[in-house]
């Protein structure tokens, strides 16, 4: 007669969405059915996220959001996302800016990656000045909070894409918890729950990425029910151009090369990690103040962390 | 604080974390590739008892875990006069079995009745890729009773990833058992005659009546025919 398998298990899923892998390991002994169902939920979450909240499809909420030129009634849960970046936005005077799409765009860094702009630097160079000048500041926008109401200023969008896929990671974390024990990684970014199949906490590898794109691993850490987020400049770097400007100069950063961050949920851990990296050295303490832990490591290679971060 | 002193070695890591990009197009979505714990290729079955004459259906289920591969080959032995085969593909020659993996394009799909092994080997149409699918079932029918483990032979069954690189996976039998009860064909009870009283309890009576009866009518027929006259 068959024997029933009762033992727990590692079952793991991966799979290639924005760019990324997503992959999800759960070690359990529930029944493998029950396990798989529960993984395709939780990489659903993801789908669900860039469908409701993508700046790129006109048919999602975010879009109509920045189309909108007068109070926009927004979902609950769009409200609640704008005003967890207006708060992590002013906790970090600015390092983290759900408001940059402008400075972002003129780089070519939008829906079909233009980059050939990047062949001209004086030209950019004077675009973003301009932009910088004259574009509205992330605190002229004004929410609502009774009617559920965000008013954008004149020329201004919201990108949620520096907590997207923290907050995505954040809701298949709530499907997955059943489970007890499991671990997400999409691309880089980590949620750890529970113990891995030694019974002990998972264990997560630092990756630093130099100039040269040269990578190793110069920490590990285990991570107990926490969410691990990281971010670098040289990691898909196109010629002087990364994503992680300082919204302040319009300017990508360029005294650090790789931010990571501990947090208790993912989209924390997202949105502080981009905080840190553009704030630099101040970052750190920002992060003491936020409770948070996290460590720096600037061109120079030298390592600047929180008191708890690990050695 | 230099970096360089802090290196550690990736092993023993569950994961690792990395720069990422925010959430930005394009927006590809590639097919999932499931993976789990070591590469694998297992039997399963929800019928694992069944009488003589019952039928149950076996699965074959490769994981190749996060390795690629081209192609796999499974070799399953069974005993051939405990367990039959039944054959799923009437057009081909042979005995075949249900091969239901639509990646793969299979290249082997025979059950040996007379020395109790089942083949199947398939390849992929593309590039390697991981498998972590059921590939296969087969359709067992009991023959006789006792206990019959389906094996997978080792030393003919492979998965092979690049460059003819073999995979090493490990192999999970699978154990039928085969009860004596014999299934048969249901009897549905009719309602019997009603009983006759004499004619049912004496049979001798009955022949005896008959031939009277018989006897009787030949001669009526004799009498009418000289009355006719």
């Amino acid at each position: 007669m068959i024997q029933t398998v009762t033992r727990p298990r590692i079952i793991e899923q991966e799979r290639v969405f924005m760019n990324s892998k997503l992959n999800i390991k759960v070690f359990s002994d529930a029944e493998r059915d029950e396990i798989e169902k529960k993984i395709d939920e939780a990489f659903s979450k993801f789908r669900y996220i860039v469908n409701r909240f993508t700046r790129f499809e006109e048919t999602s909420e975010l879009a109509k959001l920045n189309d909108s030129k007068k109070a926009f009634e927004a979902s609950k849960e769009l409200f609640r996302l704008v005003r967890f970046s207006l708060d992590v936005a002013e906790e970090t005077d600015g390092a983290f800016d759900p408001t940059i799409i402008d400075l972002i765009e003129a780089y070519g860094y939008k829906k079909g990656y233009d980059f050939s702009v990047l062949e001209d630097p004086e030209k950019i160079r004077k675009e973003i000045d301009t932009l910088v000048k004259d574009r509205p500041n992330f605190r002229d926008i004004k929410l609502n909070e009774k009617a559920s109401t965000i008013t954008l200023a004149k020329n201004q969008r919201i990108d949620l894409g520096g907590i997207g896929k923290g907050y995505a990671m954040d809701l298949a974390r709530k499907v997955l918890l059943p489970l007890k024990n499991f671990l997400i990684n999409a691309g880089g970014d980590i949620y750890a729950h529970g113990v891995n199949k030694e019974n002990k906490p998972w264990t997560a590898g630092l990756l630093f990425v130099d100039e040269k794109g040269k990578s190793e691993v110069i920490r590990k850490m285990n991570l107990k029910n926490q969410a691990l987020a990281s971010s670098g400049s040289w990691a898909r770097k196109v010629k002087y151009f990364h994503h992680l400007l300082n919204p302040k100069t319009g300017k990508p950063c360029s005294k650090i090369l790789q931010s990571f961050v501990v947090a208790k949920s993912a989209i924390l851990a997202d949105a502080y990690s981009t905080a840190l990296f553009v704030a630099g050295r101040d970052g750190i303490k920002l992060l003491e103040r936020k409770e948070l832990e996290g460590m720096l490591v600037d061109k120079e290679h030298t390592i600047y962390k929180t008191k708890g971060f690990v050695n | 604080m230099n970096l360089l002193d802090k290196v550690y070695a990736q092993s023993n890591l569950d994961t690792l974390a990395a720069p990422t990009f925010p959430f930005t197009p394009p927006f590809e979505e590639q097919p999932p590739a499931t993976t789990t714990d070591g590469a694998k290729i297992s039997l399963n079955t929800s019928k694992a008892t069944l009488k003589v004459g019952e039928k149950t259906t076996v699965t074959i289920r490769v994981e190749s875990d996060d390795i690629e591969i081209n192609t796999y080959k499974i070799v399953i032995s069974y005993d051939p006069t405990k367990l039959g085969v039944i054959d799923k593909d009437a057009q081909t020659s042979g005995t075949q079995i249900s091969f239901t993996d639509t990646y793969f394009t299979d290249n082997a799909n025979l059950a040996s009745e007379q020395i109790g092994t089942i083949e199947i080997a398939a390849t992929t149409p593309s590039s390697a890729v991981t498998v972590n699918r059921n590939v296969a079932d087969i359709e067992f029918e009991g023959r006789a009773t006792g206990t019959v483990t389906l094996e997978i032979m080792d030393e003919h069954s492979s998965l092979t990833g690049t460059n003819n690189t073999n995979i090493p996976a490990s192999t999970v039998p699978l154990v039928i058992t085969i009860t004596g009860d014999t299934t048969t064909p249901t009897i549905i009870p009719t309602p019997g005659l009603p009983k006759s009283g004499i004619l049912d309890e004496s049979p001798v009576l009955t022949g005896i009546v008959g031939i009277l009866l018989v006897m009787t009518g030949i001669m009526l027929a004799i009498r009418y025919r000289k009355v006719g006259k």
